[in-house]
């Protein structure tokens, strides 16, 4: 939760000039070899200005990807991006990138037309030792502020308020101080440390005793008593843990249980089904449970992926299915590994082209595996073992269960 | 983790597999009395499911009964769910700070029968009633939050059973949810005779469960039947015995007729 220290200063960073702050309420932000100034923060911009932000932080060795970067911000937003200068080291030399409207000034006068998409992005090499001043403000301004003397500070790293900046090659002399500075030789310039920390950024909604005290008002409305335990013949089905309803064909057993007309007897009580019993349609009721090796239990209700990031799929994303977020360490399991199927009474489970192939063990324990393919989906049964990866699990109907003795 | 939000931590109160708890600093915007408060922090993120598991908690926060936890707080710092509590620094009937007799015991379990009794009238299900919940205070003991995980991931019903010991929470998770029926009053009634069963003797009611890997145990749970330990005295016995039946229609009506029959355990000479 707390901001990265500053990076410490590369060798490199002794031939930047001096970093003068303007006080303002724009953005200026410095990390290594990059400076980035947004002097006016239009309300609207702040996402933009977070993305800017973001993009400068991105480590460039080759120097030319953050640019593109740029480049590709600008003509998907171009209006959205409030005005910025991009001031990145390059050789003996410093490159500003400018977006308008920001004004750009050389020794106090502004400089000759920029190369490149003068539109959307202009761009100026200024070689050292061509130039004693640079200063980045916002077009319009009448009169730039003066740089202080009284407080020489250097912006060094960090993100921190400001209208602008004003840069002055340092003097060649003796080795600026690093910070932390307990090595203050010389004429160096006390440079500023301080990185500000980003706001905290939080959202809460106060319970109970606080919430009267600041008079909020009731979030949700009061819900009825919940149902008495045990009101017979209750057939619920929770779809907070079970997703939507889908109504299937089939028969009751003779003890009411709503099943497969298909089967012989009840899974459920195991009660001898009627061979001609009649056929109705009903919400499906779960068609038995996955255990995941760590212990989680999903019910069967519709279709399942199974993955590594199968909440991100997007037959989940669209409401079609559910995830079964299964991962480890050695990422054994693919994003989606493998897909259950659910079609009218009957699990059906297939691969999904992963990595390390999908395994059944019908015998119950672990082991002889068969592969499981994406084109033929398998029939799952009680008791079935099945890996992907290096992750379990287990399908169970709950068969040869016994429900109506009580304890003992 | 030094902190969350305006809450500063002053120190780890516990961990367990789905969140942290901390002691820390009360924020002053809160308006309260005490100098600190208790703040949960969910390891479980997913930022979707925070307004329906801010309703939930409001809902209960304002029942203000005595017998559950105040609650002051909740609140999403980044995509990490958070909330804030009253501290109880007795700890719970599953770490008491003090060694409790049967009687406070019973008692404690009876509070927080109440405290699921009060939620239900209002239309709220608990879902994590356990004896690290029963929270002990001067009072006797007040029920925690309720169990929300299922709000911010879901699809399961139960989650991170883990292996060995760890595998006898799958006791209490009442049956008939694994078959995809709706958490109510049946389960929470059944999750407190589990509860009440474990402080009298220490054990779990499926004895078998302990010595299992998740698979094993899960098949061992749906298939065997609850075991009340011999060293309850009949009251107990029989209090348990109607908490857990198989059916659910055969467990107390509501969590107070639990607590009515407790009591009376409790009251009873020895």
């Amino acid at each position: 939760m707390s901001v990265p220290l500053a990076e410490r200063p590369s060798p490199a960073l002794r031939d930047w000039p001096r970093v003068q702050v303007h006080p303002g309420t724009g953005v200026v932000d410095r990390r290594g070899d990059v400076l980035l100034v947004v002097p006016v923060l239009p309300p609207s911009s702040a996402e933009r200005v977070r993305e800017l932000v973001r993009l400068c932080h991105r480590p460039d060795p080759t120097g030319s990807a953050r640019v593109d970067a740029l480049r590709a911000l600008l003509d998907l937003r171009a209006a959205d991006v409030p005005g910025f200068a991009l001031l990145v080291r390059s050789g003996t030399s410093l490159r500003a990138l400018v977006h308008r409207p920001v004004r750009l000034l050389v020794d106090g006068r502004a400089p000759d037309r920029p190369a490149g998409d003068g539109a959307r992005l202009g761009e100026h090499v200024l070689p050292d030792g061509d130039w004693h001043e640079l200063t980045v403000a916002a077009e319009g301004d009448a009169e730039l502020p003066a740089v202080s003397d009284v407080l020489r500070l250097d912006l060094e790293s960090g993100t921190v308020p400001g209208a602008g900046v004003t840069l002055l090659p340092t003097s060649p002399g003796p080795v600026p101080q690093l910070p932390g500075g307990s090595a203050a030789a010389g004429p160096g310039i006390p440079s500023s440390a301080t990185a500000l920390r980003p706001a905290v950024q939080f959202r809460t909604v106060l319970l109970g005793e606080c919430a009267t005290a600041a008079g909020q008002p009731a979030r949700a409305a009061r819900r009825p008593p919940l149902p008495i335990a045990g009101a017979r013949g209750e057939g619920g089905v929770d779809t907070a843990t079970t997703g939507p309803e889908v109504l299937v064909e089939g028969v009751h057993c003779p003890q009411g249980h709503f099943t497969d007309p298909e089967l012989p007897a009840c899974p459920t009580c195991g009660t001898p089904l009627p061979p001609a019993g009649r056929r109705v349609r009903l919400p499906r009721p779960p068609l038995g449970i996955l255990v995941t090796d760590g212990g989680t239990i999903y019910p069967v209700t519709g279709d399942l992926l199974i993955g590594r990031e199968a909440a991100q799929a997007p037959d989940v994303l669209a409401g079609r299915a559910r995830a079964l977020p299964l991962r480890d360490a050695a990422r054994s399991t693919s994003r989606v590994h493998a897909r259950l199927t659910v079609d009218g009474w009957t699990v059906l489970l297939s691969d999904n082209g992963s990595a390390n192939g999908t395994f059944l063990s019908r015998s119950g324990a672990a082991g002889p595996w068969l592969p499981v393919t994406a084109q033929i989906p398998v029939r799952l049964v009680h008791g079935d073992r099945v890996r992907l990866g290096k992750r379990q699990l287990l399908f169970d109907t709950w068969r040869e269960t016994a429900v109506s003795r009580g304890p003992r | 983790m030094d902190r969350i939000a305006d809450y500063v931590f002053l120190r780890e109160l516990g961990r367990g597999e789905h969140s942290s708890v901390h002691l820390a600093r009360t924020p002053r915007r809160l308006g309260i009395a005490p100098d600190t408060v208790s703040v949960k922090v969910l390891s479980v993120t997913g930022t979707d499911g925070f307004d329906a598991l801010a309703d939930e908690l409001s809902l209960f926060a304002a029942l203000r009964a005595p017998e559950l936890v105040p609650m002051y707080d909740v609140g999403m710092d980044g995509a990490v769910v958070f909330y804030a509590m009253r501290h109880e620094p007795s700890g719970s009937l599953a770490a008491p700070a003090r060694d409790l007799s049967r009687r406070e015991r019973l008692l404690a379990v009876a509070r927080a029968a109440r405290g699921a009794h009060a939620m239900h009238e209002a239309g709220l299900v608990h879902r994590g009633i356990a004896p690290t919940n029963v929270l002990l205070d001067k009072a006797g003991a007040v029920l925690a939050e309720p169990s929300l995980g299922h709000l911010l991931t879901q699809g399961h019903t139960v989650s991170g059973l883990g292996t060995g010991s760890r595998a006898g929470r799958l006791e209490f998770v009442a049956p008939e949810l694994m078959r995809g029926r709706p958490a109510g009053r049946a389960s929470d009634v059944w999750a407190l005779g589990v509860t009440l069963h474990l402080v009298m003797t220490g054990h779990g009611l499926f004895p078998a469960l302990v010595s299992a890997d998740p698979f094993t145990a899960v098949r061992i749970y749906l298939r065997s039947q609850p075991v009340p330990g011999d060293d309850l005295t009949e009251g107990e016995r029989a209090v348990v015995t109607t908490a857990v039946q198989p059916d659910p229609a055969h467990r107390f009506r509501t969590a107070a007729e639990l607590a009515d029959a407790v009591e009376e355990v409790a009251g009873r000479p020895g």
